[in-house]
């Protein structure tokens, strides 16, 4: 099976430097959207701090897909 | 090496020689079964009670998805239920993590001991009152524990039960369990999993390798986890020969 390899960032960047297997790029996709949630859940500061990206490479290091999670507030300047 | 049952069951009661050589005698044939596989399901009528000598198993449910949720690691010493010959049916499936040594106990067995001997009863009760415990504090880490903390709390547990029936070397420990399984204990996807490891060896909290984990800095990982050994109930030190099990030794 593939490795796919999820990196986070947001404040600072975390680097997913080991990879998990999963079956295809959707497999990864359903796994990413869970992983967020949970982050989002459990480090809900994160965001109060500015947006979060979860960056998803396949094996050669290629980013194939991304998650980007923020708060926009029209009108009210930080 | 000592019997892990008796080994635990030290940790609530001193029982005496005559005690240990019933519990010894009811361990006299036991198979080896092999990983992955249930040593009873869900669904099943459970008559016999079944003992762990070495290898680990898990309760586990899986769900109508296709989801499993993994409910608490059995270990060595521990008993698949002391009583569980008296439900009709099991409501969750026990399967072993990893090639393991069993003993399948005839319900008849425990019931002679447990009414022919008063300190192995006790001791049974502390054993079924234990396991709970360990349950609620499962509960707690999937609820209300972030991921770092989930997986330092379970560390620190497998630890210190280890430990106590002599399964710890120094503060190496083995652990048969994969990134996924472990995900399915904790509540978490395997990627978290693999993320909170990753900060765990980066923050120098532990070391792993193939199915095994060194315990580097105890202290740190005890304060992570905010773990509190009160629920396992240790009630006297282990066995002779060994020294305490207190993790911020390490």
């Amino acid at each position: 099976m593939p490795l796919y390899f999820f990196n986070l960032e947001g404040e600072a960047r975390e680097e997913d430097e080991t990879g998990t297997d999963f079956a295809d790029v959707h497999a990864a996709q359903l796994e990413a959207i869970r992983f967020a949630g949970e982050v989002l859940r459990q480090e809900p500061h994160r965001l109060m701090h500015g947006p979060l990206r979860l960056e998803v490479c396949d094996s050669a290091r290629a980013v194939r897909f991304v998650l980007d999670i923020g708060i926009t507030a029209p009108g009210i300047a930080r | 090496m000592q019997n892990p049952l008796i080994s635990k069951l030290l940790s609530c009661i001193d029982l005496g020689a005559d005690d240990r050589a019933a519990l010894e005698e009811l361990c006299t044939s036991s198979m080896w079964r092999d990983a992955g596989e249930d040593l009873i399901s869900e669904g099943d009528q459970p008559s016999d009670v079944f003992l762990l000598l070495s290898g680990w198993a898990c309760r586990y449910k899986y769900l109508r998805d296709g989801g499993r949720q993994i409910m608490a690691y059995l270990l060595p010493g521990d008993l698949c239920d002391t009583h569980v010959f008296i439900l009709k049916t099991m409501d969750h499936s026990i399967g072993l993590l990893s090639n393991a040594e069993v003993v399948r106990i005839p319900k008849e067995a425990i019931l002679t001991l447990t009414d022919e001997r008063p300190d192995i009863a006790k001791a049974f009760w502390w054993s079924t009152l234990v396991d709970e415990g360990v349950l609620r504090e499962w509960l707690v880490n999937i609820g209300k524990r972030d991921a770092y903390a989930r997986l330092a709390h379970l560390f620190c547990e497998l630890w210190v039960r280890l430990c106590h029936v002599g399964l710890t070397r120094d503060d190496q420990f083995t652990l048969p369990v994969t990134q996924e399984q472990l995900g399915d204990s904790l509540g978490l996807t395997s990627v978290h999993v693999n993320r909170v490891l990753g900060r765990m060896r980066n923050e120098g909290l532990v070391a792993t390798r193939a199915r095994s984990v060194t315990i580097l800095n105890g202290d740190r990982l005890h304060e992570v986890a905010g773990f509190n050994p009160n629920y396992l109930h240790l009630l006297r030190n282990p066995a002779s020969g060994q020294r305490a099990c207190e993790l911020d030794n390490l």
